[in-house]
């Protein structure tokens, strides 16, 4: 009896949605003692300050898992979007540095960037809208391309990562865009108040902007839909075509958003600031829950998966590990998610047989 | 569905597997004597020791040296490899920062990551240092910044080079056409050194022909076609230049198809020198194909950059600002002869 009813709560604790959570904070609470700095306030401020610009890409890359698709562009998004800030903010830039850029005194002179002549806030928020309609319309066209022509999302996306990288180096020469305007970068690293960290504001609202859409809204029953069964979605009549391309859309405009945040955090437009993240987008999300099966995942889950991420990444560091195993524990701990996502499903679907 | 699976595994495997395999070959690589070590005393010190990456012999070296000679001097290290990723490079420094580390060693991913590094760390009050790349706006941070002096040490190498092809004109009546591969002029280290080389090249401008600009963007496979396109309009070289000798390996294979890759005994010699030092450039200069190096000097850059740190600790000195020369050094077919392990190169070719 002891037996089964242990196996019970053990089997409610793996399926529960909160599993993550659980085991983030019983995973802080050992490293904790392990290394009691983890308790630290300096350590937990930067545990959350490192997981917003990460959970902004992984709400976009949960929309689309959801789905049962993958966006591998979007470093690529993230990249070029940081250079198309660059060149609308930038400050001065080197003939020596940008001479050879195709846009060379048409879009950036010596002078600065398109918006350095405007006033500060105005050139802020216009570049602003316009880094988030390149994301979007990236996204919109991963998404045209997969539901109109049926392109499978791995190669699809993978050619859009090949692609928009190529075209963020080829357009500043490979070099980095500096003198951001302030009002931008405090976007990535300001405090609202000098108490309120502006990447939390906006990553928080953009969360809970997700978590209405996909619980609250007729489209995010479709998502789960189409997501599940596909076949399935169609016959009821849900425009399977049109949700593709809204779902990759919004992707693309987290990572927009996402790469807002970096690019203030550097205060430069970097074209290759996005290398290297797609690892981190990825796994962060599996390890929340979000199962790449399609149909099963909730924004709120890739906060908690990052949360995890996060906090593993800082423990990596706090017991001193060699930087090279740390890849290595970081691969085998996402193998480990992946094969847990599998195991949980598994008991699940015979649970409600 | 299997797809999707296989391609999760897939992803994470990699990641496992990469780590792994880097780990051995870090362990490889890891062999260096602590000979002229640091001249302080770093114990009870704890020091972040954040770099890009180990991809080339130069990092790895210093790696290896900083590596041994603060665990020697009692150093407690907390390493990071950010593997190229500039946010990962600044999360890193934020988290030495809140590990409230003594100080933190630096090789910054470029000199624009360099300020906003030196940023973070001045924001915590912890003295940084950046090994041979200096911020690119120092006037807005606090930093300790070691460079090398690219201009003279290029200079020096060249100037053997275009010596002894003048002295091969003079006899031959044959004017010097040069390649002058350029790296990223981004880079400050690649202006400097381009400076260097044309210092050199004006001293014998009554002598120079053609001066064929190669750019590299510090890329071997636009450096191989870029080279390449220029050897289909003329073969008659007599002095070649290079912003790195990490390249060495593509002007080989472009030299070797037109008949050109010849040791300094042989007629047609290209006079050949580069900038870096690497046991990759001792080798070729041994076997006498390339006739100079720009020497960095790896070790003496980490010793100055450490040693200011720790002068920084000791006095209490949160922001320390500083720029730090190393000389550097030319060295030639001649000066080998009499002291090879001057460069660093040599150490490691003669330590295998």
């Amino acid at each position: 009896m002891k037996a089964n009813s242990s196996k019970q709560i053990f089997v409610k604790l793996l399926t529960s949605e909160f599993f993550i959570l659980i085991m983030s904070a019983v995973y802080y609470v050992v490293i904790g003692i392990i290394s009691p700095r983890m308790f630290s306030g300096n350590m937990i401020n930067n545990i959350f300050q490192n997981m917003w610009p990460l959970l902004a890409g992984c709400l976009g890359q949960t929309f689309v898992l959801l789905l049962g698709g993958i966006d591998l562009s979007q470093t690529s998004v993230i990249s070029l979007c940081s250079v198309v800030s660059g060149i609308l903010l930038g400050g001065k830039f080197q003939e020596l540095k940008f001479g050879t850029s195709p846009l060379w005194g048409n879009l950036i002179k010596e002078s600065g960037g398109v918006f350095s002549g405007l006033p500060e806030i105005t050139g802020t928020v216009l570049a602003i809208v316009v880094v988030l309609l390149v994301g979007t319309l990236i996204g919109c066209i991963n998404g045209l391309f997969i539901a109109k022509l049926n392109m499978p999302p791995f190669m699809t996306t993978l050619i859009s990562q090949m692609l928009w990288a190529a075209i963020a180096l080829w357009l500043v020469s490979s070099q980095n865009c500096t003198g951001l305007n302030p009002s931008f970068n405090f976007l990535g690293k300001g405090k609202l108040g000098g108490f309120i960290y502006m990447p939390f504001l906006i990553v928080i609202i953009l969360l809970i902007i997700c978590e209405m859409l996909l619980s609250k809204t007729v489209f995010g029953k479709w998502i789960y839909c189409v997501g599940s069964n596909s076949r399935a979605a169609v016959v009821s009549g849900i425009p399977k075509n049109l949700v593709i391309v809204c779902v990759y859309s919004i992707s693309g405009f987290c990572a927009a958003v996402a790469s807002v945040l970096y690019t203030g955090r550097q205060m430069m437009g970097r074209p290759t600031i996005g290398d290297g993240m797609l690892n981190d987008i990825l796994g962060a999300t599996v390890i929340g829950g979000v199962s790449m099966y399609g149909g099963k995942g909730k924004a709120v889950w890739a906060l908690y998966g990052v949360l995890f991420y996060c906090i593993m990444t800082t423990s990596m560091n706090m017991l001193h590990l060699n930087s090279f195993l740390t890849q290595a524990v970081k691969g085998c701990i996402i193998l480990l998610a992946v094969s847990l996502d599998v195991v949980r499903t598994s008991i699940q679907q015979r649970m409600t047989k | 569905m299997k797809i999707r699976k296989l391609t999760a595994m897939l992803l994470a495997g990699a990641m496992a597997v990469s780590g792994t395999s880097m780990t051995a070959m870090a362990a490889e690589v890891g062999k260096v004597t602590v000979e002229d070590g640091l001249d302080c005393d770093m114990t009870d010190m704890t020091i972040a020791f954040i770099y890009q990456d180990l991809e080339t012999e130069f990092w790895v070296e210093a790696y290896n040296w900083a590596m041994a000679n603060m665990k020697a001097a009692g150093a407690t290290i907390i390493e990071y490899n950010a593997n190229q990723d500039v946010n990962k490079q600044l999360e890193d420094v934020m988290d030495a920062c809140a590990q409230n580390v003594d100080a933190i060693l630096c090789v910054p991913q470029d000199s624009d990551a360099a300020v906003t590094s030196a940023q973070a760390a001045n924001e915590s009050d912890v003295p940084i240092a950046f090994i041979n790349r200096i911020p690119s706006d120092m006037e807005s941070v606090n930093s300790i910044a070691c460079q090398a002096d690219n201009e003279a040490i290029a200079q020096g190498a060249m100037e053997y080079c275009m010596a002894q092809a003048a002295a091969r004109a003079e006899e031959t009546g044959e004017k010097i056409n040069i390649i002058d591969m350029v790296g990223d002029l981004g880079d400050v280290n690649a202006v400097a050194r381009e400076q260097g080389f044309q210092n050199a090249i004006a001293q014998y401008k009554d002598q120079v022909g053609e001066v064929y600009t190669v750019k590299t963007d510090w890329d071997a496979n636009t450096a191989l076609a870029n080279l390449q396109t220029v050897l289909q309009k003329d073969t008659n070289i007599q002095v070649l230049c290079c912003g790195s000798d990490f390249l060495y390996p593509q002007i080989q294979s472009a030299l070797e198809e037109v008949g050109l890759w010849k040791t300094r005994d042989e007629e047609g010699h290209v006079f050949m020198c580069a900038v870096d030092g690497d046991s990759g450039a001792a080798a070729l200069m041994d076997k006498g194909y390339v006739d100079a190096t720009g020497v960095q000097d790896v070790y003496n850059e980490c010793k100055l950059c450490i040693e200011a740190l720790v002068k920084a600790v000791e006095e209490g000195n949160t922001q320390p600002n500083e720029l730090l020369i190393d000389e550097g050094l030319a060295q030639t077919a001649e000066s080998m002869k009499t002291d090879r392990s001057a460069m660093w190169g040599f150490q490691v070719l003669d330590a295998k």
